[in-house]
């Protein structure tokens, strides 16, 4: 099967098959019969081909490339002034950032220092209260006691006389009398602490 | 004369007796057939098997181009990118090897190579011929560059341009020897670049032709083995029409740099 297939092949590879030319003494390209046409057919094919590749090929795939180029060197410049863009954007933010940060920390802090003088202004507000109460209070307790000072004083030589006369009924001298009032004074005065 | 009469007559004879059983002429695929004959005032100009097949592959490669380019478009398709991989590929070698002032070489450089690649490639389909296995036609090629490098050369640099035979910082009592050399080196230039490329094709060819010969007369046990390389050194020639393409134009692109640089 495969040799039914091959067997023209390899005659038309080899010349296998009988074709009426005479096999020659060397290479069939050193038969110089064919070189004036092959060099002339070489020479004027090769320089048509150079003009319709010049006309029709070349600068179609030039304008293709260099359209190409330019596409991506406008993709890089854009990319490039989108990135300009968004690193003015970021530093943008960051310095809002950074501002915001720095105020609230003022605020926080100006609110702590109010807070602070406020709770200081009350506390001294509160102390002074309470002194000046203190105060109004202990010169109220000091009149009342000195007022009951002068009271039980008074009563007290009230008394006195009173004894005195009850006891000049039975002899009693002025010296006695005098001694006696000096004694019940000097018994007051020695219960005054108690008072307090 | 006697000699000769007597080669082609046993020539024949070997011819007649192997007649009845398969022949090896692995080099008969070369041959130039005319296809319409054609003379211009005694010199023959007729078209033939290898001019038809160089324009075959000539116009593959230019509408390969158009069918890429039938749409282009910033982003694009997979033919528009192969086109333009190729237009970029011949670009770099101008620019890399020349510099700046090789781009109005462009244009015939990229022709070239894309010329050279499509009749090796073409080459390769079974029944074809490959226009760059004929000494001749790479031998115009090369003599094309040859000449159009060495004007360039004088058109450049006037007469000065001899100096290029005369390498810089070298004892006057070497330059009898190195001048000659330098000389011969570069008229060897067009000889390498032509047989170069053509004795590759050829090569390549002609084992594969024997190889497709083996694997049709050998029974089917043996003629896998044949089959299986040729199959190998399809892939193989692909890749040795892109190299010697390759060379054949970045060599090209030396040639004209030496002959606008100097060095």
């Amino acid at each position: 099967m495969i040799e039914a297939l091959l067997i023209p092949i390899a005659q038309a590879a080899t010349g296998g098959a009988t074709d009426g030319h005479p096999p020659s003494s060397g290479l069939p390209q050193f038969d110089t019969s064919t070189f004036s046409s092959q060099t002339f057919w070489s020479i004027v094919s090769f320089l048509i081909l150079v003009a319709l590749l010049n006309k029709y090929v070349i600068p179609a795939i030039r304008n293709i490339l260099d359209a190409r180029s330019k596409s991506i060197q406008e993709d890089i410049n854009g990319a490039k002034q989108s990135r300009v863009d968004a690193d003015k954007a970021l530093a943008e933010y960051r310095r809002l950032i950074s501002t915001a940060r720095e105020s609230a920390a003022q605020i926080m802090d100006e609110t702590r220092r109010e807070a602070i003088a406020y709770r200081d202004n009350a506390l001294k507000t509160l102390e002074e209260e309470s002194a000046r109460k203190k105060a109004v209070v202990m010169e109220e307790i000091e009149q009342s006691k000195r007022a009951a000072m002068q009271e039980i004083a008074t009563h007290a030589v009230e008394i006195a006389l009173l004894a005195t006369e009850k006891l000049l009924a039975k002899s009693v001298t002025a010296a006695d009398a005098n001694q006696m009032v000096d004694e019940a004074i000097r018994q007051m005065g020695q219960q005054r602490p108690i008072i307090h | 004369m006697f000699a000769l009469t007597a080669t082609a007559a046993a020539t024949t004879a070997v011819h007649a007796a192997a007649s009845s059983a398969p022949k090896m002429d692995p080099l008969h695929h070369f041959q130039v057939i005319k296809i319409i004959p054609i003379s211009l005032f005694g010199i023959d100009l007729s078209i033939s098997n290898s001019v038809l097949w160089m324009w075959i592959a000539m116009a593959l490669a230019f509408f390969c181009f158009r069918f890429a380019l039938r749409q282009p478009s910033i982003v694009p398709g997979r033919a528009q990118s192969l086109a333009e991989a190729g237009f970029q590929f011949i670009d770099d070698i101008v620019n890399e090897t020349i510099g700046h002032d090789g781009k109005q070489f462009f244009p015939y450089i990229f022709t070239l190579f894309f010329t050279i690649l499509f009749c090796n490639l073409t080459g390769l389909i079974p029944g074809s011929f490959t226009a760059t296995s004929q000494i001749i036609v790479t031998g115009t090629f090369a003599m094309g560059v040859f000449i159009f490098s060495t004007l360039l050369g004088f058109y450049r640099h006037g007469a000065h341009f001899l100096h290029f035979f005369v390498p810089s910082g070298l004892p006057i009592a070497l330059l009898p020897l190195m001048v000659p050399i330098e000389i011969i080196s570069y008229l060897a230039r067009p000889v390498s670049l032509s047989v170069r490329l053509f004795a590759n094709m050829t090569a390549g060819h002609t084992l594969l032709a024997v190889l497709f010969f083996f694997t049709a007369t050998l029974p089917w046990f043996g003629a896998w083995l044949p089959f299986g390389f040729t199959v190998i050194f399809t892939g193989v020639e692909i890749f040795i029409g892109l190299i010697q393409a390759y060379i054949f134009t970045i060599l090209t692109c030396v040639y004209i740099n030496d002959a606008l640089h100097m060095h």
